[in-house]
């Protein structure tokens, strides 16, 4: 968001604001308002290229010939800059903002009033120069605002958000809050820290950074270049195999380490403490944030246990919410994630952010995924297996080769990980498990569900499967395989149903799943 | 819904004239390199290989006018129940959405060029999944699309928290 703003009064009902207006167009001078910012984010994208293309062509006419298609490009985007501000226009009519823009591709969004997250009165440079501001409308639909007015006068931009607001018949925040006593969650130690950092990418993702890197070495041949002379003898004795393993150790230890560090950095002094129904966790030592959580925003809390996590008895957790608020004091974030949670704790952990968790995480006993499933698994796994192995026996011939022989290991891998998957519905929760070396287990509340898809891949459809895919706000989890029918059974199950109110509901009460600001 | 999907409304003819104008699109961009490495073979004297890069054209061509948006027309499809909007749709990957009514941020509709000229429109419903358009409907009458989104808007209003 904008914070260049100098608002006008924005916060502010008018009593006498209309919750009705017919269409209206934005400033006359709106065109030039926008064309000076969108000119100067022009050059800065054409600077480079430019000044490359100046340094680097040898004939005066070079030159000019490139910058024909870019004065072009350049034209056309202030063309649409202006045609984009005269198509503009809106209204507010039957308790709802509609706004219709674009010659060419004409859109026309409707936002109902009742559904308006935000509303931002912004005054960038050029704005403020000629006396004109900016209006951004949000939605809980996504980080960018749904409805944006560039440019209206300020006493255009106050009548809009007067009656939006008007219309909404928006409440007054609730009154303070009593003081809570503060409860201490989660904390980690630097030690934990190390050990979540070095846990944190697999060996598979080191191995192939190793593996690139040792590519890239042999592709430059600066190594065997300064070993060329003593090739033979060393390749003779083995000790340039030693010193190829030695240095792959070298990589995976500087990766492990360097993970380490950089996770201890990042959260140091980590601690997760509760008040209430509000979640603080604070951790950084070069950059100190602050994160806060209201429990009734959480929509997704994801336990990440990957298999050396599991060893070292621990594992992580990821707390989603809505959306992303700055404030004065702190900067409350789409996700939290706890770095180290004791196994034995785990489940507590989890309890304290979903209350409606009915038991012992490893003791839920989760239905498994269709048996046919396996077949659509070992597919993946043959197929994504042999483009590997296709392509190590390309640029490695003929050590390359060998890849093939792990096949049978990538077939095990989708055997275990089939045989670990599992998903679970309560009266409140959805609960999904994948995976045997990356484990994780998401706990979604059925409440927060925004939609479910049932979906049918090529592979699943051979054998009748398909499988729940459901979206809260601000991320997705699918289910496991299961038969179609099942699939679209869920699909009723899991779509939330609202009684529909005996009484007129007040237009007011805002959804607590979504972040709220009031107008 | 437990046996089987609803009835469900499909698109009208007029869609399937879109789909096909916008794989005659497709075709020219995807076909038109594939012809010219023909071009380039046949220059080069490669018979069989210009050959068998115009067959590729050619067959590409078919897939993406005739073959692609036929199976599209068939999958598209929405019903408004009682408490959601169901949205089939998906040629290679089929898909049922089904978008609750109260969660239903708001719907926009959108006519490219090609949409004006026949009278269709795209209807885009959003939630706060924040993910872009949870549900979109192409190929509907300007009308349809205007009274569906009339529909959705008002169930939404009414069921709003």
């Amino acid at each position: 968001m904008s914070s260049e703003a100098t608002p006008p009064s924005s916060d502010t009902p008018r009593p006498s604001a209309p919750t009705e207006f017919p269409w209206q167009r934005l400033h006359p001078a709106s065109a030039l308002a926008n064309l000076l910012p969108v000119t100067l984010r022009l050059l800065r994208g054409m600077a480079v290229p430019l000044v490359t293309l100046a340094l680097v062509s040898r004939k005066d006419g070079e030159l000019a010939r490139l910058l024909v298609p870019a004065s072009v490009f350049f034209i056309l985007s202030l063309a649409f800059t202006v045609l984009h501000a005269l198509s503009t226009r809106y209204r507010l009519a039957g308790g709802r903002l509609e706004i219709v823009s674009g010659f060419v591709f004409r859109r026309t969004r409707t936002i109902d009033v009742t559904h308006v997250q935000n509303t931002e009165v912004v005054q960038p440079f050029t704005h403020r120069l000629l006396g004109l501001v900016q209006v951004k409308i949000e939605t809980a639909s996504g980080l960018k605002s749904e409805g944006e007015l560039s440019a209206l006068s300020p006493e255009k931009a106050q009548e809009l958000i007067s009656a939006l607001q008007t219309a909404r018949g928006a409440a007054a925040p609730t009154a303070e809050a009593a003081p809570v006593t503060e409860e201490l969650i989660v904390q980690n130690s630097p030690r934990d820290l190390v050990r979540y950092g070095a846990t944190a990418t697999g060996l598979g993702v080191g191995a192939v950074l190793v593996g690139l890197a040792l590519d890239e070495v042999e592709a430059s041949r600066v190594v065997f270049r300064v070993l060329e002379r003593r090739w033979e003898a060393w390749a003779g004795s083995g000790v340039l195999w030693v010193g190829v393993v030695v240095g792959v150790l070298v990589a995976l230890t500087l990766l492990l380490v360097g993970n380490g560090v950089v996770a201890a950095v990042r959260y140091h002094g980590f601690r997760l403490a509760k008040a209430g129904e509000r979640f603080q966790a604070s951790f950084g030592l070069l950059t100190r944030r602050q994160v806060g959580l209201n429990l009734h925003r959480i929509q997704l809390v994801t336990v990440d246990e990957p298999l050396p996590r599991r060893w070292l008895r621990f594992g992580s957790v990821e707390v989603e919410t809505a959306g992303l608020r700055t404030g004065e004091a702190n900067v409350e974030q789409a996700e939290v994630v706890v770095p180290v949670v004791a196994a034995e704790r785990m489940s507590t952990v989890v309890r304290e952010l979903v209350p409606e968790l009915p038991g012992e995480l490893s003791e839920l006993t989760l239905n498994p995924p269709h048996p046919r499933a396996l077949w659509r698994a070992r597919v993946r796994a043959v197929v994504s297996g042999s483009l590997v192995a296709l392509l190590l026996t390309g640029l490695l011939w003929p050590w390359g080769a060998l890849a093939w022989g792990l096949l049978p290991l990538e077939l095990w891998r989708a055997w275990l990980d089939h045989r670990h998957q599992g998903w679970l519905l309560t009266e409140h929760l959805v609960i999904v498990r994948t995976g045997f070396w990356r484990r994780r287990t998401s706990v979604l509340r059925r409440g927060r569900i925004q939609s479910v898809s049932a979906v049918q891949g090529p592979l699943e459809r051979r054998h009748g499967l398909g499988h729940a895919q459901v979206a809260v706000a601000g991320a997705n989890v699918s289910l496991p395989s299961v038969a179609w029918e099942e699939a679209l059974r869920l699909l009723d199950v899991l779509s939330p149903r609202r009684p529909r109110p005996s009484t007129p509901p007040v237009p007011v009460a805002p959804s607590d799943d979504v972040p709220q600001t009031t107008l | 819904m437990s046996e089987a999907l609803p009835p469900i409304e499909r698109l009208t003819p007029g869609a399937l004239t879109l789909f096909r104008l916008e794989g005659l699109i497709r075709a020219g961009l995807y076909g038109l390199p594939v012809a010219g490495l023909a071009l380039a073979m046949l220059v080069a004297e490669h018979l069989l290989w210009a050959l068998l890069a115009l067959c590729l054209a050619v067959v590409l061509a078919l897939l993406l006018c005739l073959w692609y948006p036929s199976r599209a027309w068939r999958s598209w499809g929405y019903a408004v129940r009682e408490h959601d909007l169901l949205i089939t749709g998906g040629v290679l990957i089929h898909q049922v959405v089904s978008i609750p009514a109260g969660r239903i941020q708001h719907v926009d509709i959108q006519q490219g060029p090609i949409e004006r000229a026949l009278g269709l429109a795209r209807v885009r419903v959003y939630t706060a999944s924040g993910g872009g358009a949870d549900g979109v409907i192409p190929g509907l009458a300007l009308e349809t699309a205007d009274a569906l989104r009339e529909r959705l808007v008002r169930r939404e209003a009414e069921d709003v928290v």
